[in-house]
């Protein structure tokens, strides 16, 4: 929506935001990132907090332009035709990036050719949440607790993190319940809270003080590592060995910019990311950082639109 | 004879929407009430708008109303000149498509020369100012600029 | 006294002069949106909400608050003046406000108009000082049944605000429905007639439809010589609603304001279904329902003081949940969560001068948006005696823009040309666009909690008559639709009778 608008009157904000000095050699100019989404979506808290401390590190401004529609499809054509002098970024995430190559039989851009990485971000687990009157504490009993009802739960989806998560949770576990589909995750949540939905893999924040005032109980992280922000919440994998399905947010340059660019950027991402007030606010969100090198990112992607593809075929996602 | 022209060209277009959606939406699945398909709720609507249609167009012959109405060819100017504008607004740049919107749209009422050009001469400068340099809306002005 | 002293640290955070600048700015700004067409409080707030980011949590909120329920006053001056609703929720108030702005009575429909909505806007905010948590458990208790009910409701609502046949109206609905279900399908992610346009794979934007069938069809309607019918009056008769005006839409506002308080937490269509369900009130409970559709003055005061109400309440969801019920609350979340605020059932403890500083700048606000708007009446009203030769011209350059501005995309105005055509011709067959627009917004919310809810009771279809809420609502349907049928079938008897 609008987002060309968007974009303009943003270039003009963000040079009031973060005024920085200019270095010799690259960077020489401000650098803008594209993301796939609009302002205001979860993702964009990230995108705003690491531009802002990365631009003082590179030493340059750091724009950010906002591409949503299309599944990514948009933002992901725009910097594959860019010029690859490091200068036009995206972020992209484990939809744009990874699920997508199952998600449209023909996409407008190849998420491995098309791109060079240049690290992580962050990892954005999901917690588990069921409604508090289900007679379990942990994740064992809830397990049991399915099994002993399989067929008669309901479980909510909103996107393909929570679609993918419900469906390997489910395999994984051993038991069947019915899924119901929304638009987006908050009015999922809104029938978990009424008591209408019996579990539902949900964003952190978004779930955190539904826990703390009792309406829910969380059980279980995707991730193999705990939540800062939720440090009670154990990962599913304590019981389900090997359980890990995480979205997350990466840096992508288009295919081909010199691997002395990516370095520099790389470095600047990862310094950025090692922070301590990084960490401290990305964990306030549920998220994780993830700095990792070009390479590692290239292997890891690879790996993850295999990972998702197979989820989301299991869960018997259309391709479109 | 058909006593309310206008109740059975109504009736006849809502059976045709109808038949049409039914047509179109063939091939999507319907699935059961348990678990409802992309297909069961636009075919049930479908169906329904057939019967309505159906009732409508009988009403039509059977009780009195008004007639079938007279479409007026002066009606379609405004729309025509959307379309126009739509059609120019890339190749001939904001003030060619509006200039064109105004000339095509007032030729409706009472059209005047000078009136419709002193008309296209504010509202380009009214939309460049307000949508183009206060709300950045990517339009250019001229053709190629 | 724990809520006054709320309110005091409410009032004494919103009334800093920084905040009651940026509470000004927001709510002129959302006025000024919500007349230009096409451009909407979401596309607003997501235009200058990272201009917000240098700003303080709470300035910021109550900015983009302004932005949104200022916008709600804007949307309804273009529904009166040239019969183009801003917004969905103000696509009732052109029934009525804009035969008034016919009539030469523009400048009281838009009096009346500001007056209900300030008085909506206001009232609606004292409920949310005092009940946000239990208006909370209200939206809590909406499932997928409740929702489906109360829009068979709705749907039936929109039969009564129709005037003319009560088949065509139907019609009209079911026309409607299925228009509304293009694009993808939200269960299965397959899409549905779309025809292999791309850009319908998102569906058609409901600002787009509306522009067709209510701005362009009506001037085609104008332009169409055998209809015969006055355009504008040039003669204004009364710049502003006399006192027995403002005596006679009291018990309207308070009708619609308690509408709107109650409908305004649900997600989804909360303040277009208030506005539409406080019309279909005051007119069947008129003395003379006749005069509705005909410029009834109960007929703009009681949707605009819903649909303010509405827009007030429905920050509760947000405040009290963390949960967000349309996209200019998303919106709002964003802000908040960018602000470092995690939203949720906390917030009101966490950050309480946050919580009571908003509530205190929506009084403010609309005490401003009131001052602001009772001025610029003079003005609409002179743009009224335009001659119609120049002033319908400009009327659809703006609209052109407009659907140009929403995606940058020309297949919106060819969608909206296709629409004009569409209402055109309903029109002249005697089908009224508004109904149709009711069936366009609610047959998607309707297919995917219809189900929902039959997913969710195992294709049991009894849910809608064994949940209480549910078994209210249709009820409430059956009563309406009988008193609907009722006067038409009696009619036609006595016609039998004495033919």
């Amino acid at each position: 929506m609008i987002k060309r608008m968007i974009s303009g009157l943003l270039a003009a904000s963000s040079l009031i935001c973060f005024p920085s000095v200019s270095l010799a050699a690259f960077p020489d100019k401000p650098i803008t990132i594209v993301v796939p989404f609009g302002p205001g979506a979860g993702s964009d808290a990230v995108t705003r907090f690491l531009s802002e401390r990365s631009s003082k590190v590179l030493g340059v401004d750091i724009y950010i332009d906002y591409k949503d529609g299309a599944s990514g499809a948009i933002a992901a054509g725009d910097v594959k035709r860019s010029p690859r002098d490091g200068y036009r970024l995206i972020l992209n995430s484990n939809s744009g990036a990874a699920a997508n190559v199952y998600l449209f039989k023909s996409l407008n851009y190849d998420p491995v050719a098309d791109f060079t990485p240049i690290t992580g971000l962050t990892r954005n687990p999901l917690v588990l949440a069921i409604k508090p009157d289900i007679p379990a504490k942990n994740l064992e009993e809830f397990i049991k607790y399915a099994k002993e009802n399989t067929g008669k739960l309901n479980y909510g989806v909103g996107n393909s993190s929570s679609m993918a998560n419900a469906a390997l949770f489910m395999s994984k576990a051993g038991f069947e319940a019915t899924q119901v589909g929304y638009k987006a995750l908050p009015a999922a949540l809104i029938d978990l809270l009424g008591g209408r939905l019996d579990f539902l893999f949900c964003d952190p924040f978004a779930v955190k003080d539904h826990v703390k005032a009792g309406k829910l109980r969380a059980l279980g992280v995707t991730s193999t590592a705990r939540l800062k922000s939720m440090p009670d919440v154990p990962p599913i994998a304590d019981v389900i060995l090997g359980y890990e399905l995480v979205g997350w947010i990466a840096a992508f340059a288009p295919a081909g910019t010199p691997s002395e660019i990516i370095s520099v950027l790389n470095k600047a991402f990862v310094e950025t990311l090692k922070q301590k007030e990084s960490d401290d606010y990305l964990e306030g969100l549920g998220m994780q950082v993830f700095p990792t090198t070009p390479e590692e990112m290239g292997i890891f992607q690879k790996d993850q639109i295999k990972l998702w593809s197979e989820v989301l075929e299991k869960a018997g996602v259309p391709r479109n | 004879m058909i006593k309310s022209g206008q109740d059975f060209l109504a009736g006849l277009l809502f059976l045709a929407m109808g038949v049409f959606i039914l047509i179109t939406g063939w091939d999507l699945p319907v699935g059961t009430a348990r678990r409802m398909l992309q297909g069961y709720f636009p075919s049930l609507v479908a169906w329904l708008l057939c019967l309505v249609g159906a009732i409508l167009s009988v009403k039509g012959v059977i009780t009195p109303g008004a007639p079938v109405p007279r479409f007026a060819i002066r009606s379609m100017l405004p729309l025509i000149a959307v379309v126009a504008f739509g059609l120019l607004l890339r190749p001939a740049g904001l003030a060619g498509a509006v200039t064109v919107l105004i000339f095509i749209s007032s030729f409706g009422l009472s059209f005047r020369f000078l009136d419709a050009l002193a008309l296209s001469i504010f509202m380009i400068i009214f939309i460049w100012l307000v949508f183009v340099k206060g709300l950045g809306l990517p339009l250019h002005l001229w053709p190629g600029l | 006294m724990d809520l006054f002293n709320n309110l005091v640290m409410g009032f004494s955070t919103a009334a800093t002069a920084s905040n009651l600048m940026y509470c000004f700015i927001g709510v002129t700004l959302g006025t000024l949106i919500g007349v230009l067409p096409g451009i909407g409080p979401s596309a607003t707030l997501a235009m200058l909400l990272p201009m917000t980011f240098g700003l303080p949590a709470t300035t910021s909120l109550i900015m983009l608050a302004g932005i949104f329920y200022g916008a709600q006053y804007g949307g309804s001056t273009t529904a009166i003046l040239v019969n183009l609703p801003g917004e969905a929720s103000s696509a009732v108030t052109t029934l009525d406000g804009y035969q008034m702005a016919r009539q030469g009575r523009g400048g009281v429909a838009l009096g009346v108009s500001a007056i209900g909505s300030f008085f909506g806007g206001t009232i609606a905010t004292i409920f949310v000082a005092l009940f946000a948590p239990f208006l909370a458990s209200v939206a809590l208790s909406f499932g997928p049944a409740e929702y489906f009910s109360l829009m068979i409701f709705g749907l039936i609502g929109a039969v009564v605000l129709a005037s003319g046949s009560i088949l065509k109206a139907i019609g009209m609905i079911l026309f409607g429905l299925v228009t509304g279900l293009v694009g993808t399908d939200v269960q299965t992610n397959a899409l549905r007639f779309t025809f292999g346009f791309d850009d319908l794979f998102d569906g058609m934007d409901v600002v787009v439809v509306a522009m067709g069938i209510f701005a362009f069809s009506e001037i085609a309607m104008n332009l169409d010589i055998s209809e015969q019918r006055e355009r504008f009056l040039s003669k204004v008769k009364g710049l502003y609603p006399t006192w027995q005006e403002i005596k006679q839409v009291l018990a309207p506002c308070t009708r619609g304001t308690i509408i709107g308080t109650i409908l305004g937490v649900l997600p989804g269509g909360g303040p277009l279904l208030a506005s539409f369900s406080a019309y279909t009130i005051e007119k069947k409970i008129a003395m003379e329902p006749g005069r509705f559709g005909h410029g009834a003055i109960e007929g703009v005061a009681a949707p605009e003081t819903a649909n303010n109400a509405a827009a007030q309440t429905s920050f509760i969801p947000l405040l009290t949940l963390g949960i967000p019920t349309s996209g200019a609350m998303a919106l709002m979340l964003g802000a908040m969560i960018l602000q470092g605020i995690s939203p949720g059932p906390l917030v009101m403890t966490n950050v309480p001068d946050l919580f009571w500083g908003m509530i205190a700048s929506m009084w403010i606000g609309n005490g401003m948006l009131l001052i602001l708007n009772l001025p610029l009446i003079g003005m609409w009203v002179k743009l009224l005696t335009v001659p119609y030769r120049l002033l319908f011209p400009a009327i659809l350059a703006f609209c052109c823009i407009g659907l140009i501005s929403f995606d940058n995309n020309t297949f919106d105005v060819f969608l909206g040309a296709a629409f004009g055509l569409l209402g055109y011709i309903m029109v002249k067959l005697g089908c009224e666009p508004t109904p149709f627009l009711l069936g366009f917004i609610l047959g998607p919310m309707m297919e995917e909690n219809l189900r929902r809810a039959l997913v969710m009771s195992r294709g049991d279809a009894t849910v809608f008559f064994t949940r209480p809420i549910s078994a209210v609502f249709i009820l409430l349907a059956a009563g309406l639709l009988i008193s609907v049928i009722l006067p038409s079938v009696q009619a036609r008897r006595k016609e039998a009778f004495s033919g």
